[in-house]
């Protein structure tokens, strides 16, 4: 069964088989009971006792690594440790018989070495049974196979010598003390137990679940399973992991074989071992069809996927299964996605997973809700409380993959908001958590989406603030983290591709921004649009870039996608007033200001408000557009882009002059002074982020008040950055300050 | 038109009461008729205009303190402020309930203080006023704290965390001043915030008055040397205040949302280290006791993992296990640390976290507005000591989700490791072991293991820190308020973000990351962030306070009553700002021929603007009819003055040749006739504000006042203190043993008026009162009579009275 992604394969064995490498752990563990306390010293003793776990549980492994490993602990060991298997495989059958008797010894007696329930105590009953059960041809395998292992590793040990003495020990070591699964130490071994395939199958799951790229390659990986199923082609789990493993290199064909198979051996096994075999029969049916319709909806066959899921209602219906049908309501909710009345079907969902004692799906409701609310503009703070009351319930039950989600979740909120500030916190919050569920393969950390979208804003935010370098690194280790043809790199290449193109529009390389707007409409059709009809507005292609994006406007309204047709309605307002028709731009951007405040947008809002103050000062209302300044302020200040903190201060000190001209003379010097203060500081914001462009037009600006101020020194200098700048990026006849 | 009524006398007692404690400090509500007073024992009452009921008292505790030594009301009526010597504090408390609402150390004890509201009007603040409050709506409410938490703060008691809003009350900015000894004034925006911090001023305050237009601040101090005191009147500006109002509200109103919630946090963190128990740490103490008492040389870890293995416990072990530790002790053990951990968990999502992250959105606020720096640079707000706070704010939050990964971890742990070792201790004593606590799987036996090799490692130099070898427990280390680092820190190793963190060149030094301090305790994170926050929120106080320049000082008099006032009242000299007019009143006495002349200094609140009729004295002439004859020469000296209204004097005296209990006078002056515009010009003070007025006493303009009405003989009371509310139009005079209280109602003539406002109205436009040359044939005993007779409440009354009334 699955929980939560981890296979339990306990439930329906496979039987324990007796291997060379087992009878080897077999005699070190004899010898470790027999030499009792005097002979180990007690650090050596506490070193073996340490190995001894993997030992028991990890794959099987060559016999010179085995005495590798027990040399490290304790060489004294070892060398008896050699010297009785040597004696046992060089000798008859008989003494590999004699080791197994004496083997159940240990138990009897007063004063016995090992407690029968005790780790160790159990492995040896397993093995003394497993044996005992063996036919003679079986036992006679296995002592031949037994003489196999142990010539093979007196080969590798020559072998190793040698090599020692060329590359040094350091390598060596480094490659033998790794004990974790590696692919040619898994295929040269004999079958896995029970036990061992449990822990191959379940840490090889959880791998795939939290971090791809640590586990096995899917070339690999299946060529275990494939090795696993044919020895106990029974073995369920290992067809469901090999569904999962398909779903990596999403191939429809095999993953579909895989899942139907899995179900198969489930029902099969299910019938037969349990007594309720008729409820277990009916239970796997209502699972396969409903496994089947989250396939096809991976692979996007959604008229596929409806059938299966309807057919899982059915039979879930018919056999009165709730929780099944609760599974089948979210699915239905993910099928019914791009309605507009899917959240019915969500609440619902939520309330009943509730009612059914499903907190995992009850989670996943209430962060699909607040997705979606969130876009719908309710207020954040109602959101904010929902993911914290569910936060306290993950946490309850340490479910860490439903925490990384709201972490991550929370981060996309306070971005949609604009609180940077806030959005960057989250993002740090989730990057230094460590994974909750303690994995073997040394993994602190996971890699799921969550993380993915975390770093993802983590760049953006530094880009933000013109830390390019910084952004540039976070983006690096994405694509190590993610590489290219794992399933989130698609986060990051369109946020790459995003940064870039703003920075090249920033930087007036209009035809490289361009360019990238290909990239970008490959990965997201709407934005790309959007960044085209941008690069044709900076082109000076206004005809063109309005019917652009009057087309983007009402497709945007019809999806409801609002925070892009604020994005819009800013361009189309930018157009009107860019062709000297302001008049015209007023209700477009009341339009705008009036969604940016309702959907709390803040940082469109005070785009918004930027425009608008834009807007009145070339109708020739300074004085209105100062005061409308003062409420958008302090918000781009706090959480805004330098750029935007840039032009805010720019556009004020604009504001002030033209709101100075009917001042009598002391009270416009003051002014004056006090927008050359707010120049510089526009300037030093655009240094920041390296616009050369807006630099050029500050400068100029300052020049001119110097100018008025009879300031004759400052006026010169500022000239004559003007001038520099201008000869590099000469103005094409654009009246100088025209944009914002 | 204004009528009078034919009989005297002029005020209509409303209450009287003998009150078992002294007072030594009352004050009317601007608003209601209500009456705070503050008696010797340290107790704040509050009373009810009518029959003087009690409405309820706020007992001295340890906590709060004993020595109340000034009150001051909220302008809108809703909040008491008062002052405690003893413990440095000030406690803000809500009219409806006698509980502390916010309190807050200052470092000197307070002498006076006074909370003004600010009147002044321009289109920035009215847009301002009108803008909601964003944070509201994206903010979570914070939830309420533990009850036992409510005695210290009442803010976040309430069921919604409003409280910070509702206790800031009106948008509008009022602000509290507090002036203590050695020149200590402080001003509190909203009587939270600390927005200003003045020094330099001689002496202690013993009055002080901010202009409600916020132009200057005025204050008496006393100089006392050899059993005399000087006293002066100082005027300082504060034009900073003013010109940048709207900034100074803004930041004010976010500095006490901050300073709220970091107290929020503070809360918090001691519920967490409260649901912390001692018994947490018994499983370190009993393991330590073990090694250091046990014969043998294998470590605990050993003996621990040989059981795991082979099933086998040496007999150290087992008697460990079976007579220490117990089945039943490690049940409890176990459940005590499930409870205990999952409570502070708990507490560190919904309290913590959501408490931090409200601060985060408010500071990033506040960064915003500094670096607005044309706005709010000369604040002295400071734009990079607020980032600095914003990344301290982030290393908290960081921290306490560190704290929430380790407790996780933790109860894991401990769930399996104890699970496992009931087990193995059942089988120890031959018990049945239930099947489904048999069953482990390969996870769990690794889950064990690593436990056991990781919290069972003796650490020889743990004990020498520590006194113990062992730090099983994990989660203590956090919440201890000690300086020392973490003894076990998480382990950040196989962190892809930290490694990548660590091999970043440009990342490393991005100004946007939170630092974050591996080794170090949630106390120690938190004690950091409350520092960088303090810093940057006090240093606009200290801009601010600098920029209130000493503008004026008038060395006023000599006063050798100092010492026997030691816990006085007081009030005398009294300040008073009149809104309307935008002016500084100060009312004192100066001994003249053993008679104290009352006298009234007035200043413009704009220190460039002058005004007439600067400084003048008053006497008392006569309160009877001009048949000079039949009237005794009587002199009046002033005991007690304060402003009833803006044009209203409320004045108690003393006539010097009264009998015993028949020479207390309670006079209401109107201010109109003391500033008589026709002759106005003859009393023009000449002399010069440098040298000291009372000994220029000759030179200070004296006008002599008759009254025909507006006084009343205090029976049977040796009044000495009066406090009046001209807005419910009533004052109470406390009498010189500081125990009898009896309260007036001082415009019986308004029965007449159809509108209150009026009266003032036509008071404030001077008209000429024309003083009756009535003749009373007979003294004041009849006229009292008469008005008893009138009234026979009041009869009844003082017939009840305590015979020993002022004795």
């Amino acid at each position: 069964m699955m929980t939560n992604g981890v296979v339990h394969a306990n439930l329906f064995g496979i039987k324990d088989w007796v291997t060379p490498y087992k009878i080897a752990v077999l005699v070190l563990l004899n010898e470790m009971g027999r030499t009792g306390e005097g002979a180990v010293s007690l650090v050596e003793r506490r070193k073996l006792n340490q190995l001894l776990l993997p030992l028991l549980q990890g794959p099987d492994i060559t016999l010179s690594k085995l005495y590798k490993l027990i040399e490290e602990s304790c060489p004294q060991l070892a060398n008896s440790v050699q010297i009785r298997i040597k004696l046992m495989a060089e000798g008859e059958l008989k003494d590999m018989e004699q080791f197994f008797d004496d083997l159940s010894d240990s138990f009897s007696g007063t004063e016995p070495e090992v407690h029968k329930t005790s780790v160790v105590g159990l492995f040896l009953r397993h093995m003394i049974l497993a044996y005992s059960k063996l036919s003679f041809s079986q036992v006679f395998k296995l002592y031949t196979a037994l003489q196999q292992y142990f010539q093979n590793g007196e080969k590798k040990t020559v072998e190793d010598a040698d090599m020692d003495r060329e590359d040094g020990e350091k390598q060596m070591e480094k490659e033998e003390l790794d004990v974790s699964v590696r692919e040619e130490e898994v295929s040269c071994s004999g079958p896995l137990s029970q036990k061992q395939a449990e822990f191959f199958l379940s840490q090889q799951a959880a791998l795939l679940k939290n971090d791809e790229t640590k586990a096995l390659t899917p070339a690999s990986l299946q060529k275990e399973l494939n090795n696993l199923l044919k020895f106990n082609p029974d073995f369920a789990e290992a067809h469901y992991l090999s569904y999962l493993n398909n779903l990596r290199v999403q191939d429809v064909f095999s993953s579909t074989h895989s899942l139907l198979h899995y179900f198969d051996r489930l029902i099969l096994t299910g019938a037969e071992g349990k007594s309720n075999g008729e409820e277990g029969y009916g239970r796997s049916l209502r699972y396969a069809a409903l496994n089947l319709a989250a396939l096809h909806c991976r692979f996007g066959h959604y008229q596929q996927a409806e059938l299966a899921l309807q057919e899982a209602i059915r039979i879930a219906q018919e056999s009165n299964d709730h929780v099944c049908l609760q599974h089948c309501l979210s699915w239905l909710y993910v099928l019914g996605q791009k309605r507009a009345d899917s959240y019915v079907l969500l609440e619902h969902s939520v309330k009943k997973a509730v009612h059914f004692g499903l907190p995992y799906l009850a989670s996943l409701g209430i962060q699909s809700l607040v997705q979606q609310r969130a876009f719908a503009g309710k207020t954040a703070n109602k959101l904010m409380d929902a993911l914290k009351d569910s936060d306290l319930l993950h946490w309850k039950h340490s479910l860490s993959e439903l925490i990384d989600i709201s972490i991550a979740q929370k981060t996309a909120i306070w971005r949609l908001y604009g609180r940077s500030t806030m959005a960057l916190q989250q993002a740090q919050m989730l990057l230094s958590m460590n994974s909750l569920e303690s994995l073997n393969a040394g993994v602190q950390q996971n890699n799921t989406e969550s993380f993915a979208v975390a770093l993802c804003h983590l760049a953006e935010l530094h880009a933000e603030q013109g830390c390019f370098a910084a952004a540039g690194e976070v983006l690096k280790h994405l694509k190590d983290r993610f590489p290219p043809n794992s399933q989130h790199a698609q986060l990051w290449m369109l946020c790459d591709q995003k940064i870039q193109f703003d920075r090249a529009m920033n930087d007036g390389k209009f035809h490289l921004a361009d360019s990238l707007v290909t990239g970008i409409t490959a990965l997201n059709g709407i934005e790309g649009v959007y960044r085209k009809a941008v690069v044709l507005q900076a082109q000076n292609q206004m005809t063109e870039a309005h019917k652009l994006l009057q087309k983007l406007l009402t497709y945007c309204q019809k999806l409801k996608n609002t925070e892009m047709v604020i994005s819009v309605l800013l361009s189309v307002a930018e157009l009107y007033w860019r062709s000297s028709s302001p008049t015209i731009a007023m209700p477009v951007l009341l339009e705008a200001l009036a969604l940016s405040k309702e959907y709390r947008l803040q940082y469109l809002a005070s785009e918004t408000v930027l425009n608008l103050a834009y807007a009145q000062l070339i109708l020739g209302i300074p004085e209105q557009a100062l005061t409308l300044l003062h409420m958008a302020i302090e918000p781009i200040l706090a959480d805004g882009a330098v750029l935007d903190k840039g032009r805010a201060m720019f556009l004020v000190s604009k504001c002030q002059v033209a709101s100075a001209a009917s001042y009598d003379p002391v009270k416009k010097a003051e002014a004056l002074e006090a927008a050359i203060q707010n120049l510089s500081e526009a300037k030093n914001y655009f240094a920041q982020v390296d616009c050369r462009e807006r630099i050029r037009d500050v400068a100029y600006f300052q020049a001119r008040l110097y100018h008025a101020l009879g300031k004759t020194q400052e006026r010169n200098h500022c000239a004559m950055i003007f001038r520099q700048l201008h000869q590099e990026l000469p103005a094409h006849g654009v009246p100088l300050i025209n944009h914002l | 038109m204004l009528r009078f009524p034919t009989c005297f006398p002029s005020f209509r007692v409303v209450g009287e009461k003998q009150l078992p404690q002294e007072i030594i400090f009352l004050a009317w509500s601007p608003k209601r008729d209500l009456i705070a007073l503050a008696n010797t024992t340290g107790e704040v009452l509050l009373h009810r205009l009518a029959s003087f009921h009690r409405v309820w008292s706020f007992p001295p505790n340890e906590s709060t303190g004993k020595e109340v030594t000034c009150l001051a009301w909220r302008p809108d009526g809703k909040l008491l402020a008062f002052a405690l010597a003893d413990t440095k504090k000030i406690i803000l408390c809500d009219v409806e309930k006698p509980e502390s609402l916010h309190s807050f150390s200052v470092e000197a004890p307070v002498s006076c203080m006074h909370w003004t509201e600010v009147t002044v009007e321009s289109s920035v603040l009215t847009s301002f006023y009108n803008a909601e409050d964003e944070s509201n709506l994206l903010l979570p409410k914070l939830p309420t704290l533990p009850k036992n938490y409510n005695s210290t703060s009442k803010i976040f008691s309430e069921e919604n965390s409003d409280e910070i809003i509702k206790l800031l009350g009106d948008v509008r900015l009022n602000i509290l001043v507090l002036g203590g000894s050695s020149g200590f004034i402080e001003l509190y925006a909203y009587g939270m915030f600390k927005i200003a911090r003045v020094t330099g001023i001689a002496g202690t305050c013993i009055a002080l008055c901010l202009s409600s237009d916020l132009k200057s601040l005025s204050v008496v101090t006393e100089v006392s040397s050899g059993g005399e005191s000087e006293v002066s009147y100082f005027q300082l500006e504060t034009n900073l205040l003013y010109s940048f109002l709207p900034e100074v509200t803004r930041m004010a109103r976010k500095f006490t949302h901050i300073s709220a919630l970091l107290q929020y946090i503070n809360l918090s963190l001691t519920c967490m280290c409260e649901a912390w128990e001692e018994i947490l740490m018994q499983m370190d103490s009993r393991l330590t006791k073990f090694v250091q008492e046990k014969p043998t040389t294998t470590s605990v870890q050993d003996e621990f993992m040989h059981l795991l293995l082979w099933g086998k416990a040496s007999a150290e072990l087992q008697t460990l296990l079976m007579n220490q530790l117990t089945v039943k002790g490690l049940k409890k053990l176990g459940q005590s640390i499930e409870s205990s951990y999952s409570s502070i968990q708990k507490l560190v999502i919904s309290h913590l976290q959501s408490g931090s992250e409200s601060l985060l959105y408010h500071l990033s606020e506040l960064k915003g507005m500094a670096s607005w720096k044309q706005k709010y640079e000369p604040l002295g707000l400071d734009a990079a000591g607020i980032e600095d706070a914003i990344t301290a704010v982030g290393s908290f939050i960081l921290k306490a989700n560190e704290l929430l990964q380790v407790i996780d971890s933790s109860m894991k742990n401990f769930k399996a490791f104890f699970r496992w070792l009931y087990v193995a201790m059942l089988r120890m004593t031959e018990d049945h072991v239930l099947p489904e606590l048999n069953k482990m799987t390969q996870k769990d036996i690794t889950f064990v293991a690593e436990f056991l090799t990781e919290h069972f490692n003796e650490a020889p130099d743990l004990y020498n820190r520590k006194g113990k070898y062992f730090n099983v427990e994990r989660v203590g280390q956090y919440l201890k308020d000690e300086d020392d680092d973490l003894v076990s820190p998480p382990n950040t190793e196989g962190n892809q973000w930290y490694d990548f963190l660590q091999n970043s060149t440009h990342l490393k030094e991005s100004p946007l990351l939170f630092p974050y301090y591996p080794r170090k305790s949630l106390h120690f994170v938190k004690r950091r962030m409350e520092n960088v926050i303090d810093q940057c929120l006090q240093k606009p106080a200290d801009v601010i306070g600098r920029s209130m320049n000493q503008a004026i000082c008038i060395p006023l008099y000599k006063d050798a009553r100092s010492m026997d006032c030691a816990r006085r009242l007081l009030k005398f000299p009294f300040l008073w700002n009149n809104k309307t007019s935008n002016l500084h009143y100060l009312l004192f006495t100066i001994l003249e021929d053993s008679v104290y002349k009352m006298c009234i200094l007035r200043r413009h609140t704009d220190i460039s603007q002058s005004v007439s009729n600067g400084l003048i004295g008053i006497k008392f002439g006569s309160f009877t009819s001009a048949s000079a004859d039949k009237v005794r020469r009587s002199s009046y000296s002033c005991l007690d003055a304060q402003f009833y209204d803006d044009e209203t004097v409320t004045v108690i005296l003393k006539d010097s040749m009264g009998r015993e209990g028949r020479d207390r006078i309670l006079v209401q002056l109107s201010l109109s006739l003391v500033y008589n515009s026709e002759d106005s010009d003859e009393y023009e003070f000449t002399g010069s504000y440098s040298t000291r007025l009372d000994e220029q006493g000759s030179i200070i303009p004296t006008r002599t006042m008759h009254f025909e009405k507006h006084w009343r003989l205090l029976e049977s009371m040796r009044a000495q203190y009066v406090a009046g509310n001209g807005l419910r139009k009533v004052s109470c005079v406390l009498s010189s043993n500081l125990r009898h209280v009896r309260v007036f109602e001082m415009d019986i003539d308004d029965e007449w008026e159809i509108d209150e406002s009026s009266d003032d109205e036509e008071e404030a436009g001077g008209k000429p009162v024309k003083i009756k040359e009535e003749v009373l044939s007979e003294s004041e005993t009849e006229a009292h009579q008469d008005a008893a007779a009138l009234d026979p409440d009041v009869v009844i009354k003082v017939e009840k009275l305590d015979p020993e009334l002022d004795s």
